[in-house]
């Protein structure tokens, strides 16, 4: 099956800087889509691309088997969700959702426009609000309004920039799942713009990692989380700990890394990559949550210094230094055990060979 | 509202509103004043005698000032859609769109909103002259556009550049064609700003005086032109009332305005928009053009010197239409002649500017076998040394420069310009605004021809008129008429014609040409050079020569007729009014002003010291 909307190769340079460098995309139907990735890392451009309010500089979008690369946005069938939600102030909420269903290929009856404004509308539990105006809406309901405004015509595609960029907390997460349920419900594609990895990781089939204009890493949430190909995916998605080593020997499939702080496992084969010869440098990232407290003398445990405890109520953040000096997180369940460390409590830790995971240099 | 309150509390706050205070009442008392006054029973300014609608009743029958309301109107409503029309697009893809030199449109933009207004009329005058454009109507439509564009692109541009831009590409991503995603959101969103540079060049445009100066033509007196030149001849509480209605319609206009450009604007302003528009519309309908296919005289001419019954007459007679044209000074209408952008079939010169039209070759022979009532003239009158032989000037009207006073305020009679110096007078004598006027009073004092040209007289006289500013109370050349009715002068240098009119209402006032002689002015027709309708041009000469029309130019213009035919169509109090026809002897020592050439350069040296 064809993806949806294949991105192939596409560059898109703005004076000084190449906003969108050389990026490959596939979007399957039906699935939800993010990219994600820090500020200016030319995430709303790709969008835009798809959208066709850029041209590329190079490389092709295609819908389906259809080249679009030349075709004005107008005539695409993608709908977005823009960042600041756009809506049209002179019409009223009705107004703006029935006004994509007015234009574009299909003709439709007012009847049937009405109806369907309506159904758009109860979809995103505006009922009622048909006749107000932009202005005497809240934030969330704007919100609403300009999702029901590009579904309502039933694009294959539709495209959300930041959409709860502009909400509060509490709002945010139950708009993230509103989104996640109509998405499932319409049964079409959404690509989701973040720069929030939470929002990503709890939103999204496939989740693509931007940096600089280009594709970092792209995955489902948990090979993102769980297999990091680089120190920057580790560090952007969720808080990670690193620490650099050499192969010291290689036990079957576990290779022991002397490291500044100790001696710790690693899975030969970790990540997919070549496998670990003695004498390798690596890179190894393990999760806060991974790491358990143990005594120092044990196999594959490394020393540190309680520095710090922010007790959260669930779990409690530790903050240890290594003997190297570098600052390490540890999560701990609040599950009965009793750990009350005290700051500068001398502390061994340790984690599962399978949870260190090797990064590219 | 904002800015007050926030000027704080206390002291400060009442030297602050003191403050303020001083600055609004200096803008707008006079304002005021105008407007209380136009309500005034009295003809006298200053004077309150009761309140009345009689000057609004009054300006409302002046077909002159109707006809260039009219004009106005349809100018400002052409001018308005043109230039919105026009400065949206501009203002559009100067706001959204980036091409190379987009910083120098945008500059020229400015440029009109800056350059000096005399300078924009100037140059558009020789831009038609160029063009061979002849001035009229269009002509100030065509101006009106050319400086009205950047204040819409200005207005437009502001409403744009709140407008997100998000807006259009929404539209776009919902499938409107970039034209539908204009018409349907764009153009919306715009609509107040749209709105309020519409109002806002309507106001411009019915306000301007400077530019619409320069380029009228035939068919182009707007209603400021037509205020100014009757402004020229006696400011009367008719005036008041016109600029009071003008005053309220460009407030009400600006007021809309700014309600549309700050987004307040609801429904009802809406409506008083609309129904403001619809009333003007349907007021302006009448146009600036009349009987359209009909042959057409076009007469230059003084404000205040033709009356609108003998036009009408002359139409009817021959079955014409007559456009009337005024102008204020012997120099505004060379320019315009110079230029040669305009046609006219007559112009009135005065004695001294006939020799300079001549001499720039702007005068057409005058065929006097085609006048069949030359012999009504005074033969006194006919081969005045700027015209020896009448080839090229009939006389219209004539009249002098003397003194005009107070019986009631002044201890002996006036009979000498030398009574001027008395310093019981002491701010209480008004002189002409005009150095060879207030020349002309020195000079003749002394025996001497105002006329001279020799530097030591001249200086001699400088040192008398010097004298002489301590006394006076007004330098005026429009209102001392009024003045001296009003009693805020006892004894004033003026026009024989405009003293008689208010001696008539005031026996207390004396017209007196003084023993010395002084300034002699006869004002005649020609016909300038490249006259349309050179035919109708001698009918109408040989009309104004008719006793009977003569007569009452003489009653409702209040000058003199050369017109021997007139007088036994003249009531007695104008036939033997001393002012208006003062007895040949004491025209014996009375001069006509010359042009000067170089000499003039004196007298504006002394006059710019005197000034000062
Ligand atoms: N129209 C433009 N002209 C010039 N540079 C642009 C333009 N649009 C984007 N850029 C640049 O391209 C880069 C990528 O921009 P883009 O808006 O795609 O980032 P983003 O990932 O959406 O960032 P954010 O999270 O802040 O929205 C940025 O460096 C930006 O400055
Ligand atoms: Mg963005």
């Amino acid at each position: 099956m064809a993806a949806v909307v294949a991105v192939q190769s596409v560059t898109k340079r703005f004076p000084g800087i190449a906003a969108v460098d050389g990026v490959s995309l596939d979007i399957e139907d039906g699935q939800f889509v993010t990219l994600l990735g820090p500020s200016g890392c030319g995430k709303t451009t790709l969008l835009r691309l798809i959208a066709g309010f850029e041209r590329p500089d190079e490389g092709r979008v295609l819908f389906g088997e259809a080249d679009v690369t030349d075709v004005a946005p107008h005539e695409r069938d993608v709908h977005t969700v823009f960042q600041q939600y756009a809506l049209f102030p002179h019409l009223s909420v009705a107004d703006n959702v029935a006004f994509g269903l007015r234009r574009g290929r299909v003709r439709r009856s007012r009847d049937e426009i009405a109806r369907l404004v309506r159904e758009a509308l109860e979809l995103v539990r505006l009922t009622g609000f048909e006749d107000r105006m932009p202005a005497q809406l809240s934030g969330g309901q704007q919100q609403r309004v300009a999702i029901a405004r590009a579904v309502a015509p039933g694009p294959r595609i539709l495209l959300l920039d930041e959409p709860l960029g502009a909400l509060d907390r509490k709002l945010r997460e139950a708009m993230q799942l509103e989104l996640k349920q109509l998405q499932r419900r319409l049964g079409i594609s959404f690509v989701f713009v973040t720069h929030d990895q939470d929002e990503a990781l709890a939103m999204s089939d496939v989740v693509v990692v931007m940096k600089d204009g280009r594709i970092e890493q792209m995955g489902t949430p948990s090979e993102i989380y769980e297999h990091p190909r680089t120190r920057f995916i580790a560090e952007f998605v969720g808080v990670t700990n690193v620490i650099e080593g050499s192969v010291e020997s290689i036990d079957g499939s576990t290779a022991s890394v002397r490291t500044p702080a100790g001696l710790v496992p690693l899975s030969a084969r970790a990540n997919g990559g070549p496998a670990l010869a003695t004498g390798d440098r690596v890179t190894v990232a393990v999760r806060p949550e991974k790491i358990r407290f143990a005594d120092l003398d044990g196999a594959g445990v490394i020393a540190g210094r309680v520095e710090d405890a922010r007790y959260l109520g669930d779990v409690t953040h530790w903050r240890v230094r290594l003997v190297d000096g570098s600052a390490w997180t540890v999560f701990a369940q609040n599950d009965g055990t009793p750990e009350a460390l005290a700051p500068g409590t001398e502390v061994g830790l340790v984690w599962d060979t399978g949870h260190g995971v090797r990064l590219e240099p | 509202m904002s800015a007050a309150e926030s000027v704080g509390t206390g002291k400060r706050a009442f030297g602050a509103w003191l403050g303020i205070g001083a600055v609004y009442a200096y803008l707008y008392l006079p304002i005021l004043i105008l407007v209380v006054f136009s309500f005034n029973a009295s003809r006298q300014m200053a004077v309150w005698s009761g309140f009345s609608l009689d000057w609004y009743a009054k300006a409302w029958q002046d077909d002159a000032v109707i006809q260039s309301l009219r004009t106005s109107l349809f100018v400002a409503f052409l001018s308005t859609v043109f230039s919105v029309a026009l400065g949206t697009p501009a203002a559009i893809a100067l706001g959204r769109h980036r091409f190379r030199g987009r910083g120098l449109v945008d500059g020229l933009f400015y440029l009109p909103v800056v350059i000096p207004e005399i300078v924009l009329g100037f140059a558009s005058v020789v831009f038609f002259g160029l063009a061979g454009w002849k001035l009229g109507f269009w002509s100030v439509v065509v101006a009106h556009v050319a400086f009205s564009i950047s204040y819409v692109v200005f207005t437009v541009r502001a409403r744009l550049s709140m407008l997100d831009p998000k807006l259009e590409e929404a539209a776009a991503d919902l499938g409107a064609p970039p034209i539908d995603a204009f018409v349907r959101v764009t153009l919306p969103l715009l609509a107040p700003g749209l709105v309020s540079a519409a109002l806002l060049v309507f106001t411009i445009s019915l306000d301007d005086y400077v530019v619409t100066s320069f380029v009228a033509g035939s068919g182009g007196t707007t209603l400021p032109l037509q205020i100014y030149s009757m402004v020229r001849t006696g400011v009367t509480p008719e005036i008041n009332a016109i600029s009071t209605i003008l005053l309220l319609a460009t407030f009400v206009l600006v007021l809309l305005s700014q309600r549309y450009e700050t987004g307040v604007a609801g429904r009802g302003t809406s409506a008083i928009a609309a129904s403001v528009v619809i009333a003007l519309g349907v007021f302006s309908i009448g146009g600036p053009v009349r009987d359209a296919g009909k042959r057409e005289l076009s007469v230059y001419i003084w404000s205040q010197y033709l009356p609108d019954e003998l036009v009408a007459e002359f139409e009817a007679r021959y079955g014409v239409r007559v456009n009337v044209e005024l102008y204020d000074s012997n120099e505004a209408m060379l320019a315009k002649l110079q230029t040669g952008v305009a046609s006219y079939d007559i112009v009135v010169p005065s004695d001294y500017m006939i020799e300079v039209l001549r001499q720039n070759d702007l005068l057409e022979e005058i065929d006097t076998r085609r006048l069949t009532n030359l012999d009504n003239l005074n033969p006194r009158f006919l081969g005045l040394p700027f015209d020896p032989e009448n080839r090229y000037s009939i006389p219209y009207g004539w009249g002098t420069r003397g003194i005009g006073y107070r019986k009631d305020l002044v201890a002996k009679p006036i009979e000498s310009w030398a009574d001027l110096w008395d310093p019981a007078l002491r701010d209480r004598l008004g002189m002409l605004n005009d150095a060879r006027e207030n020349f002309a009073a020195a000079l003749k004092r002394e025996g001497k021809s105002l006329n001279s040209t020799d530097e030591a007289e001249i200086a001699r006289a400088a040192g008398l008129v010097e004298e002489l500013k301590p006394l006076v109370r007004t330098f005026e050349s429009d209102t001392f008429a009024e003045n001296l009715l009003a009693g805020e002068v006892w004894v004033t240098q003026g026009y024989s014609g405009q003293i008689a009119r208010v001696a008539l209402e005031d026996p207390n006032i004396v017209y007196v040409i003084p023993k010395e002689g002084c300034t002699l002015f006869v004002d005649s027709m020609c016909i300038p050079k490249g006259a349309p309708n050179e035919d109708l041009a001698h009918l109408f000469i040989d009309f104004v020569l008719e006793g009977r029309s003569a007569a009452r130019i003489t009653e409702v213009m209040g000058f003199a007729t050369p017109n021997r035919a007139s007088l036994e169509f003249l009531p007695p109090e104008y036939r033997d009014n001393p002012a208006i026809f003062p007895p040949d002897k004491a025209l014996d020592n009375c001069e006509f002003m010359t042009d000067l050439g170089e000499a003039m350069e004196i007298y504006d040296r002394f006059w710019t010291r005197i000034k000062s």
